[in-house]
């Protein structure tokens, strides 16, 4: 397990003013192409293979996932959709205007919940502070 | 584009005992991962075997990536990355409370209470989402629904 960034972040607190605040930032951002990369290394798989992973994923998620369904993806996790709503008085009024927002909710797989409890951190970076609202 | 079902539901409301109606997103079904590839390779070329083993291959590389401190973009999909949530635990009120501290010396990783690896969908995916058509279930497997509650009959 690999060794996490860490920074200082500043965010506004209730009744005004500000606090700092411990925070995460990842080191670098990991595109296709790497992530390509790194599942023929990891699995043996040929390229043609790994972008058709990439694809279906894709695939799936659009037909599925947006369409309702709550969709396991092997050793990543569950994608589903939920919804943040306001109630009415009266049945008639409830409708899709109740809908506030929809969210894509996702829970990953329990192997990666756990090792993500035992990540271990960095030192604070003293002179790295980020304005946050 | 996004195709959404929905019931409706109600409650009542503590402070005045009236009922309050809203709806609900109806989960269709889960897909478990054997299902995910079955879907898959309708619109695959490559075989079952493979398409799983690379199914797998990208949930290891993605969370490997991770946990070891990088965010992973999926293009056309989304953003894969860790957050933190802070806190420090207080034995006396047995509650969490806040972590922020007026200066930097104090601030330390221990207010760290929590990792966690979150998903953010890409654009082109929320605002299909902010899109979305919905349409109205009165039937589900249990029966019909009314308000909430669920008839067999």
């Amino acid at each position: 397990m690999g060794t996490l960034k860490t920074t200082i972040t500043q965010r506004t607190v209730p009744g005004g003013g500000r606090k700092l605040y411990p925070n995460i930032v990842s080191f670098k951002n990991i595109g296709n192409d790497e992530l390509i990369e790194r599942m023929m290394q990891n699995s043996g798989i040929n390229k043609v293979v790994a972008i058709a992973a990439a694809a279906a994923l894709r695939q799936v998620f659009t037909n599925y996932v947006l369409n309702g369904h709550t969709v396991q993806i092997p050793q990543l996790g569950t994608f589903s959709l939920s919804a943040r709503t306001k109630s009415v008085a009266s049945k008639d009024l409830a409708g899709p205007s109740c809908i506030k927002a929809i969210k894509i909710r996702f829970t990953p797989v329990s192997t990666t919940m756990q090792a993500a409890k035992s990540v271990k951190f960095s030192s604070l970076i003293d002179d790295d502070v980020l304005n946050m609202e | 584009m996004a195709n959404l079902g929905f019931y409706k539901t109600s409650r009542e409301d503590e402070a005045t005992g009236a009922k309050r109606y809203t709806v609900r997103l109806v989960p269709y079904s889960v897909i478990d991962k054997q299902a995910v590839v079955d879907l898959a390779l309708k619109d695959s070329n490559i075989n079952r075997q493979d398409l799983a083993a690379g199914f797998a291959a990208l949930g290891q590389a993605i969370e490997d990536f991770v946990l070891n401190g990088h965010s992973v973009t999926l293009d056309g999909l989304g953003n894969f990355r860790l957050t933190c949530k802070t806190g420090e635990w207080d034995d006396r009120t047995q509650k969490w409370k806040s972590a922020g501290k007026e200066s930097m010396d104090d601030v330390s990783t221990d207010g760290i209470r929590g990792v966690y690896v979150r998903f953010r969908p890409c654009k082109a995916l929320r605002e299909e989402i902010n899109h979305a058509s919905f349409f109205e279930v009165t039937n589900t497997l249990f029966g019909k629904t009314k308000g909430g509650k669920l008839n067999f009959s």
